[in-house]
């Protein structure tokens, strides 16, 4: 059995991380063309993505856009996708995602949900194994918030407390020697951009701001990952999205509600279509496919590394053994006892083993190089 | 007339327009005046403080008394100006000696009859200078009455001064008392015939106290005009004694009645006592009336056989109206009528030659104005002598208004001239003056001082650093914010203030008439832009009352001891508000005889602070309305507004215009809004910087030290007042004269932009 890669999504409720999926997921195609690579959706993960896309598509098509009028996901989804090589004739290698509510992420709101309480290890899990974690942002929070009120709710709205305790958490396993040869990604992601960009027919010019609210809004939880994989590097990447394209944010309601005794504010955005007909344009949500991509082909590229190391040791054993003295009855037992047909044996497979796992990789290389000639996108930057 | 009308009150309109700047140049020169005499008390004491010096011999030699009156002088030209720019009537005045009709003239002109004017005949009939206003609705009088004192200042003490007797009576009692002499003794007097009728007044006066005694109250009564004869006229002979003459308790009578003139309603007539009488200081009266109180004066000569030429006395009363009417030409303010009512044509004739001949010198065109009317025949005073006056009047006054305020600016002009010369000279004689302090007193204090500014400028630069935190949360402002927000969401949800029914209507309409919905979208984006534009400048009242409480604590942060160096102009209306304050501070600064450059410029920059909606907040509201531009700057690049602007010619196309334009202003709002809602955190951090920047410059810059020692070297009289007494008085007193002749020569330089000079330009 081939074991999965996995990459997951951090972030808190209604921020658009099964948008963000849906995106990212229904336009593999023309996200990766040129680079060499494909990716294969298993059927669950079709039927999903196909389910999310029809959902956008009504939203779309009523006269005011209502993003909250998404679902967003009921409970625990894996999204199960292969990476397939061209002219690459063996089965693709497969990753997963983690899509679930966001709200399972603060321990209180778990403990309220059976199925929370039920998932949420397993969740963990799978946020521990991952190569790459994405942390989804509402930008139109950051961005919006301009009263010192509202900008006191904007730490509690993007549930950075909790995203800090999971990248903790998934940093440390990053950290542990048998995760340090894989790829380690934190992907930082503020979505519904349009507002504050003027490169997919908008016209705002507040990139700038943006970034900078970002930064210092995650400041610490950067510096908290950085702290635990203290003996690895992890990429942290930035990369603003346009989850639509074709909307612009209209107006923001600050509106103030009582969550469990504290009266803070909550936010709702309401969006107007830039054009009639409207049409989804995101923009940089290649980025997390090309991340993920990335990620993947680099632990696939460890993990054939150390199938021919494995591989090597053996041959190793074996010729050691072959080329040991064994003096007259050793050697006759050696070859009376068929050993020397297994060793030999051994010997063959291990380097058959190295030679695949060495052109393996050496295929793995060339989609990396390919990979990096394609241009970013201009907004994605590395930090 | 409609005509006249219109052209007379366009005349009263434009008078009013002069007021708010005459007045605010007669506030200016009453203040000027009361630091005249402030500036004449202090040379007094200083000339009688300490022992005689070269102070002394230099205070002495400045004559206050000649700014006084030069500054009375310009009062005085200002007031009449306000006289007549402060009027709501166009007014004229009836004159002529007694027995030539005047009466009747005004009872033609008014309506009014002999119960509210009386005309008799012999003896003069009218006791009270009245006036009478037209109005279509009032009719009644209003009387105001003499107090005792006023009375006996302004009725009985000229009857003594003109009869020679000694000082008059200071209270009623006395005057009750006084023991006049009978008429008969004026006998053998060169001027007996004129006296004797005084002194037979004045004790009828005395005589009838009881009678109108009680009613030397000074108050205002409404009378009914059927009871206002006793009130204004003489008694008539043969009542019983004791005779009432309530009229000596009157000193002035409004009537108001209907003119039979309908079509003009700001005309009033004003009865002037005339010459001839036998009322003391008549002339006086008639010249203050004259001066302030009509446009345009109407002499009523009657050419009787004794009275059919034109006399000395008519010569001398034309000869008054001539000198009170310098500065426009006596013949665009007088008329003279010819009252021919019940006389013998002969006499008519014989009036008329004599006024051609002498009066005019048969120059027919450029003589005074002479009508010959039958002053009784109502039709024909108002047809042939109020209708041509007004006519006149319409284009005349115009003319004479700016006369008189050019007259007023050449004087006020010359005479700011001639104070300016005389306090550039006084400078000039003070500065010659050494007056020792102690050196280490004056060190002392302004270490003391600078310090203490020090402190307090500190404290309110710390309470400037706590709005500017980030967690500042500046309500007042931000419920403003939402206030307009929501006033201006709501303007855009209700179709734009017209009713989303009607705007569909109106834009179904257009779609039709254009056959595109672009031209009329285009349209309606431009309009809804410039409204929410102006709609949002409605935050500038509390960015407004920001910069003033920014004002208002660096007055309280400068403390008591600066304050004191402005007091002077505390009762100022401009120097109460703390903006004023600053000013005259910087002034105070700039202005001293040993000016404090740094001190004043850092004062200068903190009143130079902006934050108003124009300066700070529009350049970036723009941006945010940049979304309901029609066409983005470059249409080949992006369609997208166009194509939600392109909509069926149909009611629903109509109905989805309305729904998207009004989503495109909802997004303009709340951009703009979260613009203006960054505005407080942007203000208090700039008002933090300004105010850090205020206290560096005033307390620590190179020449502060240096400054703040200047500074209490000159005003240690006014910050320490308590040095006033003992061996200081003359350096102090000499102190003050030269803070009061520097705030004399600031207020005499001031040239204020508007000027009664620019205005009568501009007009």
């Amino acid at each position: 059995m081939t074991l999965s890669f996995k990459a997951s999504m951090v972030g808190p409720s209604r921020v658009g991380k099964t948008t963000l999926l849906t995106a990212v997921l229904a336009e593999t195609e023309s996200m990766l063309a040129g680079s060499g690579i494909s990716l294969v959706l298993d059927e669950t993960t079709e039927v999903r993505v196909r389910q999310n896309r029809k959902e956008l598509r009504r939203a779309i098509e009523s006269r005011e856009f209502d993003a909250a009028s998404l679902r967003g996901s009921q409970g625990k989804a894996l999204y199960q996708v292969s990476l397939q090589a061209f002219g690459d004739s063996r089965p693709g290698i497969p990753f997963s995602i983690l899509d679930y509510p966001g709200g399972w992420l603060d321990p209180a709101k778990r403990a309220q949900v059976p199925q929370a309480k039920e998932s949420w290890a397993e969740c963990e899990r799978h946020i521990t194994e991952s190569l790459m974690l994405l942390v989804p942002v509402d930008a139109a929070v950051l961005m919006e918030a301009v009263t010192p009120a509202q900008r006191r709710a904007v730490a509690d709205l993007l549930g950075l407390e909790d995203v800090e305790a999971s990248a903790r958490k998934w940093a440390r396993a990053r950290n542990r020697p048998e995760h340090r040869d894989e790829p380690a990604v934190l992907l930082l992601a503020p979505l519904k951009c349009e507002k504050y960009f003027d490169d997919n027919g908008g016209k705002g010019r507040e990139a700038g701001r943006l970034r900078q609210l970002v930064r210092e809004k995650y400041k610490t939880i950067v510096g908290a990952v950085q702290e635990e994989a203290k003996d690895r590097s992890v990429r942290v990447v930035y990369s603003p999205i346009d989850t639509y394209g074709c909307v612009d944010l209209m107006e923001a309601e600050w509106v103030e509600v009582d969550d469990d005794g504290d009266r803070t504010l909550d936010f709702r955005g309401h969006y107007r279509f830039r054009e009639i007909p409207p049409e989804v344009r995101p923009k940089a949500a290649a980025t997390v496919m090309r991340e993920l991509c990335r990620c993947v082909v680099s632990g696939q590229d460890a993990a054939e590394q150390r199938r021919a190391d494995a591989a090597r040791g053996v041959y190793e054993l074996a010729l050691g053994r072959k080329l040991e003295t064994k003096g007259f009855w050793g050697a006759l037992d050696y070859y009376l006892f068929g050993e020397a047909l297994a060793n030999r044996s051994t010997r063959l497979s291990s380097q058959q083993i190295m030679a695949d796992a060495a052109r393996h990789q050496e295929e793995l290389t060339a989609v990396l190089k390919r990979m990096a000639q394609r241009p970013a996108d201009e907004r994605v930057e590395e930090w | 007339m409609s005509d006249i009308k219109e052209s007379l009150d366009a005349v009263l309109r434009r008078r009013r327009e002069h007021l708010p700047v005459v007045d605010e140049q007669m506030e200016r020169w009453t203040r000027i005046r009361q630091l005249a005499r402030e500036l004449r008390d202090a040379t007094r004491s200083a000339g009688a403080a300490g022992p005689q010096g070269p102070a002394h011999a230099a205070l002495d030699s400045l004559d206050t008394e000649a700014i006084e009156r030069a500054v009375q002088d310009c009062l005085d030209v200002l007031a009449g100006v306000r006289s007549r720019v402060g009027r709501n009537t166009v007014n004229i005045g009836v004159s002529g000696r007694a027995r030539n009709g005047k009466s009747t003239v005004l009872q033609s002109l008014s309506g009014l009859d002999d119960q509210q004017i009386p005309s008799g005949r012999g003896q003069p009939v009218t006791a009270v200078r009245s006036r009478i206003y037209h109005s279509a609705t009032d009719r009644g009088a209003l009387l105001t009455m003499h107090t005792e004192r006023s009375f006996l200042r302004e009725v009985i003490a000229p009857y003594h001064a003109e009869l020679g007797l000694d000082p008059a009576p200071g209270d009623l009692s006395a005057f009750a008392l006084y023991d006049y002499p009978p008429p008969a003794d004026a006998a053998g007097k060169a001027d007996q015939p004129r006296l004797a009728p005084m002194l037979a007044r004045v004790r009828e006066a005395q005589e009838a106290l009881g009678t109108y005694r009680h009613c030397l109250t000074g108050e205002v009564r409404t009378v009914d005009l059927s009871d206002i004869r006793e009130w204004v006229a003489y008694p008539e002979g043969g009542a019983a004694p004791p005779v009432k003459r309530p009229y000596l308790a009157v000193r002035d009578a409004a009537i108001t009645c209907a003119f039979p003139i309908d079509e003009v309603t700001a005309l009033g007539l004003v009865d002037m006592p005339g010459l001839g009488e036998l009322v003391p200081e008549a002339e006086a009266h008639h010249l203050d009336g004259l001066r302030n109180d009509v446009d345009f004066v109407i002499v009523v000569k009657r050419p009787t056989d004794t009275n059919a030429m034109w006399a000395e006395e008519d010569a001398r009363a034309l000869q008054l109206i001539a000198s009170v009417c310098t500065v426009a030409d006596v013949r665009d303010f007088t008329m003279i009528l010819v009252n021919t009512g019940m006389c013998l044509p002969e006499n008519i004739r014989a009036l008329e030659d004599d006024l051609t001949q002498r009066l005019n010198g048969n120059e027919e065109h450029r003589g005074y104005w002479v009508v010959l009317e039958d002053g009784a025949d109502r039709d024909v005073v108002r047809d042939r002598v109020l209708r041509p006056v007004l006519e006149h009047l319409a284009t005349a006054l115009p003319r004479m208004d700016e006369a008189v305020i050019a007259d007023a600016i050449a004087v006020c002009r010359e005479r700011t001239d001639a104070i300016a010369t005389e306090l550039a000279a006084w400078t000039a004689v003070l500065r010659t003056l050494a007056v020792p302090t102690s050196a280490e007193q004056t060190i002392n204090r302004a270490e003391r001082l600078r310090e203490e500014v020090a402190a307090s400028l500190q404290a309110w630069v710390d309470t400037l650093k706590a709005r500017a935190a980030d967690d500042f949360d500046d309500t007042e402002f931000l419920e403003r914010v939402a206030e307009v927000h929501d006033d201006v969401r709501s303007w855009a949800l209700d179709g734009f203030g017209e009713g989303a029914e009607a705007w569909r209507e109106r834009a179904l309409n257009r779609l039709r008439v254009d056959r595109a919905s672009l031209p009329f979208a285009s349209t309606e984006l431009n309009r809804v832009r410039v409204e929410m534009a102006r709609r949002f400048a409605a935050v500038d009242d509390v960015l407004t009352q920001r910069r003033e409480d920014y004002w208002a604590g660096l007055v309280d942060a400068l403390g008591s001891k600066l304050a004191l160096l402005v007091r002077d102009a505390s009762h100022d209306a401009d120097v109460v508000r703390p903006q004023g304050y600053l000013q005259a501070l910087a002034r105070v600064l700039h202005d001293a005889y040993d000016p404090c450059p740094v001190l004043a410029g850092t004062l200068d920059s903190a009143l130079d602070v902006r934050l108003d909606y124009h300066t700070r907040v529009l350049p970036h509201l723009r941006r945010a309305l940049g979304v309901l531009l029609p066409e983005p700057d470059d249409p080949a690049g992006a369609d997208g507004p166009t194509t939600l602007l392109a909509v069926p010619r149909t009611a629903e196309g109509a109905e989805l215009l309305l729904e998207r334009i009004t989503q495109l202003a909802r997004q303009a709002a709340y951009d703009a809004q979260a613009v203006l809602a960054r505005e407080p955190a942007t203000a208090a951090q700039a008002l933090f910087a300004y105010g850090e920047q205020f206290e560096d410059s005033f307390v620590r810059s190179e020449q502060s030290e240096v400054e703040f020692r200047r500074l209490v070297g000159q005003f240690q009289d006014r910050m320490w007042p308590s040095d006033g007494a003992g061996a200081q008085a003359v350096t102090v007193q000499v102190r003050r004269v030269r803070g009061l002749v520097a705030e004399l020569r600031r207020l005499i330089d001031d040239v204020d932009p508007r000027h009664p000079a620019a205005e009568g330009s501009r007009r």
